[in-house]
């Protein structure tokens, strides 16, 4: 199994070992601490990427410094779910290279159990997100 | 479970009556009813507008023709084809009488409610639509009752005009005599609105579009299966609706069409069955209505359906219709008591029984994944009608719709998981 980035691992850790509802309720906690999306990209929606397979408007902007990526997220409150997801994205791959994000399976979210609380339609949705942060890492290895 | 509801008399709208409904006696004709969505937990089923359960006489019907008598139907001289001959046109023939149109040849198959739409515009639209023509639809419709089109006028250089809707999920008729002019061909619109719920004045629209020259198809997906449609009433000139919205199986629907309308309409698809002879420098076509049903068809579906059909009947196209008013009633008054919810639409005795809300601070989908986890199976997303959404400003709405098996006890139900969901997202 790839092993996965270490914070990503230590959020992946803590929803296996949540049970039921406790993993939607620790999803809601990630979704309350998504930052708002920072003063510079507020009128760069257009250069942001449009997770359209998601049915929330869900746009994601990925940052590279010194060949580290940072991703933002511009996601309505309405759809707290998509948020904590996007959450638990942003802050377990803060920093990792291109190359480390490209390893990390696409349905790593199974081992967080998250298919317990998410229907799987939603999960495809969700997982959309991911597809979409791997494809700007890759164009930011091609430059 | 009895259910008492007031339905108007026949002969005197002032008067009422008081009719009985048996639920409890209709729940157990639904083999699904009896089913745990999750160990413990019975099904909530709300989503008949997405498509219906069926009853157990539907399913045996269908089994019955693959157990007995399975065979092609027309031409077949064997007993077996023609049995399954004679159940398939027989199901067209109580078709036929459950809409009450004028001759059973005016009843033609098609996969569903999209396919008959697909099947005029291609076949009528492209005979008789010219550059400048215009085809009037509503903002309310469904995508089946806009794509269509959208690819008709491309291809012909012709414009496509909407009726808006106003605040109240009702439709703004104030622009009905602008919109309809000498230059429209067709006003297609729905019945029953899919999200809203709303009931349109049918008559009163196809009256306004014959007084110009215009005709008439109708989308009643969500009208035939919940209420007593005529058409000869109506006088609408098409008329498209589904099977597996009413009881029957996925895989068939109708379209009605006046004859003289058909007769005139060129063939949509071509192979066996639709022709009366091949040659190899061209063919002639079949009698109506086999001139539009090219191929084996889907036989045990529609034998599915004209028990379906018997099913309704039997029950009383008024009482389903009375009881859906009685359960969309209670139902929009115990969701009103749901802080932040807002329910889209007019109020219960202009719509069919369907309720698409909101509830603010939470997006369809997360209401719909928490209602699932107590068994209650509803619609989220833009159920097929962006244009709608979009003039709203939403991208999804939540939709709980009705049908006659749906019990006061569920929709209690529903409203207790709302509040759960509050919690939950601690709204």
């Amino acid at each position: 199994m790839t092993q996965l980035p270490a914070r990503l691992q230590e959020i992946v850790e803590d929803f296996s070992y949540c049970e039921g509802q406790e993993k939607l309720e620790y999803l809601l906690q990630f979704a309350e601490s998504l930052p708002p999306l920072p003063e510079w990209l507020y009128d760069k929606r257009d250069q942001m990427d449009h997770v359209h397979e998601c049915m929330t408007p869900v746009f994601v902007y990925a940052e590279e410094k010194n060949g580290r990526l940072t991703f933002h997220f511009d996601i309505p409150p309405e759809s707290p779910t998509v948020r904590g997801y996007a959450a638990i994205l942003q802050q377990g791959l803060q920093g990792v290279t291109p190359t480390e994000l490209l390893a990390i399976p696409d349905d790593f979210y199974y081992q967080m159990g998250l298919q317990h609380v998410l229907s799987a339609q939603r999960l495809n949705g969700i997982s959309a997100i991911l597809a979409h942060m791997k494809a700007l890492a890759q164009d930011i290895q091609s430059r | 479970m009895y259910g008492f509801f007031l339905v108007p008399a026949d002969f005197f709208g002032i008067f009422w009556v008081m009719t009985m409904f048996d639920v409890d006696k209709i729940r157990a004709d639904f083999p699904v009813l009896q089913e745990e969505v999750y160990p413990g937990v019975p099904l909530v089923y709300l989503d008949s507008a997405a498509s219906s359960q069926k009853p157990l006489v539907v399913i045996e019907a269908m089994n019955e023709y693959y157990r007995r008598y399975n065979a092609n139907v027309h031409r077949g001289i064997h007993r077996l084809s023609e049995e399954a001959t004679n159940a398939y046109e027989g199901a067209r023939e109580r078709i036929a009488r459950f809409i009450n149109a004028a001759e059973s040849c005016e009843i033609i198959y098609v996969r569903n409610a999209t396919e008959g739409f697909n099947l005029v515009a291609y076949s009528w639209g492209r005979a008789n639509i010219k550059p400048g023509d215009e085809i009037l639809l509503t903002e309310m419709e469904h995508h089946a009752n806009i794509v269509p089109w959208q690819l008709l006028v491309q291809e012909k250089g012709a414009v496509l005009r909407y009726v808006p809707f106003n605040e109240d999920g009702t439709l703004d008729l104030s622009s009905l005599s602008e919109l309809l002019t000498e230059r429209t061909r067709l006003f297609s619109f729905t019945a029953v609105s899919n999200v809203f719920g709303t009931i349109n004045p049918v008559k009163q629209l196809v009256d306004a579009a014959h007084a110009v020259g215009a005709l008439v198809m109708v989308d009643a997906a969500q009208a035939v299966p919940h209420m007593a449609v005529d058409v000869q009433a109506w006088d609408c000139d098409f008329m498209a609706f589904s099977s597996h919205k009413m009881c029957g199986p996925t895989g068939i629907g109708v379209l009605y069409g006046k004859r003289e309308l058909l007769e005139a309409m060129p063939p949509f698809m071509g192979g066996g069955d639709m022709i009366r002879r091949v040659r190899l420098d061209g063919s002639t076509w079949n009698d109506l209505p086999w001139k539009f049903e090219a191929g084996t068809p889907s036989i045990a579906e529609a034998i599915g359906l004209g028990t379906a059909v018997d099913y309704l009947t039997n029950l009383g196209m008024d009482n389903i219709h009375a009881h859906e008013q009685f359960i969309t009633n209670y139902a929009l008054e115990a969701l009103s008591e749901v802080p932040g919810l807002k329910v889209y639409g007019p109020p219960a005795n202009q719509k069919a029984g369907v309720a698409a809300f909101t509830l603010k601070g939470l997006h369809p989908h997360d209401i719909s994944e928490l209602l699932d986890k107590d068994g209650i199976a509803i619609r989220a997303g833009h159920h097929c009608a962006m244009p709608l959404h979009h003039k709203l400003g939403l991208a999804a709405t939540a939709r709980a719709s009705f049908y006659l098996h749906t019990t006061t006890q569920e929709i209690d139900k529903l409203v207790i998981s709302l509040h759960r969901a509050r919690k939950i997202f601690r709204l």
